[in-house]
């Protein structure tokens, strides 16, 4: 994979959609259609990406090298010939983490303010 | 899935088809065909799992995520022309800078020379040594920082990208002088300093994009 330049933290905060689509990828490559349900089913339905919203975010990611155009496909037979698989690159794997530890950190502060209930 | 559902399908994908033009050239050329391969699976699911009923939600979902992601690939865009106008004015400026920095330099050799100093030993003729002594070096080495500074796109710029900027213009312009050594034209010079100046700063303008723009 080719060595990124950029400091996974210069890319923080991310946007919520940015974040779920990396989180999406963290399991392997996804289509658009894949990326738009695991959204969906990550954050309960909170977060519906439309195609106009995800290309865009998708199109930036690829700018940004955090994630990459995968050449393989799955299952050519059965998949339809626009789609295109996505996967992360080792910098979009850096962002990711950083921006969930961050995540982490936040809600352990929220967690210490008593503004969510302490875990079991 | 059924044939009434074939039917309702096709007229809305032919809806998003149109929709689609509204977007940027470049983006419905990579994209378009993929978004409607998404759209596509999408609302056959819908329709699969709720029947006509999922059409008005569909419609509305898709209209609102039409109308955000439409503005900003068109915002998107306008930012890469100002990088692009940016990359186009950015010879001129390295031009003047140049031009400043050069009478700048003079200026300090001058006083330098004038306060007893001896500048360097005699080089030899033509030679850029010749025309800008190690005083202007110095003096146009810190004005080239200021430069950089002041044109940096963030202002947080480290001392280690200013001394490879200002390590890649010497470099350059040392390189250009052995190469030239008997032909040296201030055109010339100009050159190796402006590939120094774009090589450094380049990089800058591009990092600061990509992270504007993820």
């Amino acid at each position: 994979m080719a060595h990124s330049p950029l400091r996974a933290d210069e890319l923080l905060p991310l946007t919520p959609p940015v974040f779920h689509i990396l989180l999406a990828l963290s399991d392997g490559e996804r289509h658009g259609y894949a990326i738009m349900q695991a959204v969906a089913d990550d954050t309960g339905g909170a977060l519906a990406l439309g195609p106009g919203t995800l290309y865009g975010c998708i199109k930036r990611m690829l700018a940004a090298r955090l994630i990459e155009e995968s050449d393989e496909r799955p299952d050519p037979a059965l998949d339809d010939e626009r789609r295109r698989y996505y996967r992360l690159t080792a910098l979009g794997d850096r962002v990711v983490r950083a921006e969930a530890k961050r995540l982490s950190t936040a809600v352990s502060a929220a967690r210490a303010r008593r503004l969510l209930p302490k875990r079991a | 899935m059924r044939r009434r559902h074939e039917r309702t399908l096709r007229v809305l994908i032919r809806g998003y088809r149109l929709l689609l033009r509204a977007y940027p050239r470049e983006f419905r050329a990579r994209f378009g065909g993929e978004m409607i391969a998404t759209f596509r699976t999408s609302a056959c699911k819908r329709l699969e799992a709720r029947g006509v009923l999922a059409i008005p939600g569909l419609i509305l979902h898709n209209t609102r995520d039409w109308c955000l992601s439409v503005a900003k690939e068109h915002s998107d865009m306008t930012r890469a022309f100002r990088l692009a106008r940016w990359v186009a004015t950015l010879p001129l400026a390295m031009l003047a800078s140049y031009a400043v920095l050069r009478l700048v330099g003079l200026a300090v050799s001058s006083v330098v020379a004038a306060a007893g100093f001896r500048t360097l030993s005699t080089p030899p003729a033509r030679a850029i040594m010749t025309m800008f002594p190690v005083s202007g070096m110095f003096a146009m080495s810190a004005a080239f920082v200021g430069t950089a500074l002041i044109v940096a796109p963030d202002r947080k710029a480290s001392v280690a990208r200013i001394a490879l900027a200002v390590v890649g213009t010497f470099g350059l312009v040392f390189i250009g002088d052995g190469l030239l050594y008997f032909a040296i034209d201030p055109a010339l010079w100009g050159l190796c300093v402006l590939a120094g100046g774009a090589a450094a700063y380049l990089p800058w303008r591009f990092r600061s994009f990509r992270r504007a723009t993820v």
